[in-house]
């Protein structure tokens, strides 16, 4: 469940970031156009778009499961693991994540 | 019906981009910062984190009490909150130590009245019979199976306020009593009342009105770095202050922030995130 969370958290995030360069790429007059053909006024998109940020995402992640478990902290050699797993992956960089990313289960 | 709205309204933006001058309508959001790095919680899978930024911290090729020069604030919750605390005043070699000696002090231990759980040369029934009890209250003092205590004192030697900080950190944890998350944050002597009234504006807008986003206190940051990983069930909840200045019941900031995101893209234009499971995808 709170993995679900944190993938929703991240694509809602990615998302309004790309509203936001989307609703700023566009005139205003044409926003206010397009706003009144959905039944929206100029002034809600322009509340709407106030409350949005242009941010860009980047993720650390495992490819797998870590070796630690969650309450696993008297395990010393899966936390070692984990550990040089973690300096592997930030090693090799963060990686952009997007609307295309990755970030949760196939719907049932 | 709102989400076929919702994409038609998107479609019909991309396609207005397309044709249309690029000149924007709405004010741009300037952010105070470039970079922002978030550590998300989860227990022992910290070490990860711990990892992640020992390799950020060679690649940088800063020292101890330097901080990472990319990130303008780190942010955390639970577990990440305390290595996010260890960022932000750089003490690099110690969030190494911690994570190579947190097993050889058995920083998390069961209450006595629990020990038996855990303990594999206990016989079944007995393990069972205090798990039954935990579950059903029977017990005292049932909130959580673990004596938050030890970890308290093991915190206390990485933990300490008169370290300076030298990148603002943010955590979260959750108020049981209002059942939602509330932040508390600590920043550089650098920044300046000005900075932090904008900063704090820009995360208030954020996370919203009505959540508490308030300084640590002094002489409370461990308990208040400790109650961001107050797990429920694992750890009792941590009592501290409320933003109403009356004690309140706090537990890991996971339960309503796990990957405190809204800190990060309140002050940054850019954020990374550091997460302790894989894609869906990945998983077996």
């Amino acid at each position: 469940m709170q993995r679900r969370l944190m993938a929703d958290a991240l694509q809602a995030a990615v998302t309004e970031s790309f509203l936001f360069r989307l609703l700023r790429s566009i005139p205003k007059t044409e926003v206010a156009r397009l706003a009144n053909d959905f039944g929206y006024t100029a002034a809600e998109i322009t509340a709407f778009s106030a409350l949005l940020s242009d941010t860009s995402y980047f993720v650390l992640q495992p490819e797998a499961p870590l070796p630690a478990t969650i309450f696993g902290f008297d395990d010393a050699r899966s936390i070692q693991r984990t550990y040089e797993l973690g300096f592997a992956d930030a090693a090799a960089g963060f990686k952009r994540f997007d609307l295309t990313s990755e970030v949760g289960p196939t719907p049932p | 019906m709102i989400r076929s709205q919702f994409l038609a309204l998107t479609a019909a933006l991309q396609a207005g981009a397309a044709r249309t001058a690029s000149q924007s309508p709405f004010p741009g959001q300037i952010k105070p910062l470039p970079r922002s790095l978030i550590l998300s919680g989860g227990g022992a899978l910290g070490a990860y984190e711990a990892g992640a930024v020992a390799a950020l911290v060679r690649a940088a090729g800063v020292g101890e009490g330097q901080p990472l020069p990319a990130y303008g604030v780190v942010a955390g919750t639970s577990i990440g909150a305390l290595n996010a605390y260890l960022v932000a005043t750089a003490q690099w070699s110690k969030l190494a130590e911690l994570w190579a000696t947190i097993s050889d002090q058995h920083a998390v231990r069961y209450k006595p009245q629990y020990a038996k759980i855990g303990n594999q040369s206990s016989g079944v029934l007995t393990r069972l019979a205090e798990v039954i009890a935990l579950g059903t209250g029977a017990g005292k003092n049932v909130l959580g199976v673990y004596d938050g205590a030890y970890l308290e004192a093991f915190l206390s030697a990485y933990i300490d306020f008169s370290r300076p900080v030298v990148t603002p950190v943010v955590w979260a944890v959750t108020n049981l009593t209002t059942n939602l998350p509330e932040y508390f944050y600590l920043v550089p002597a650098s920044v300046s009342a000005e900075q932090l009234r904008l900063a704090l504006d820009a995360v208030r807008i954020a996370v919203g009105s009505v959540i508490a986003v308030r300084p640590a206190d002094p002489t409370l940051l461990v308990r208040q770095l400790r109650a961001s990983a107050a797990v429920p069930i694992a750890f009792d909840p941590v009592v501290l202050s409320g933003p109403d200045g009356k004690p309140s019941q706090y537990a890991d900031g996971g339960i309503t922030a796990n990957t405190p995101i809204g800190i990060g893209r309140a002050l940054a234009s850019a954020v990374d995130v550091v997460l302790l499971s894989p894609p869906f995808a990945g998983q077996a």
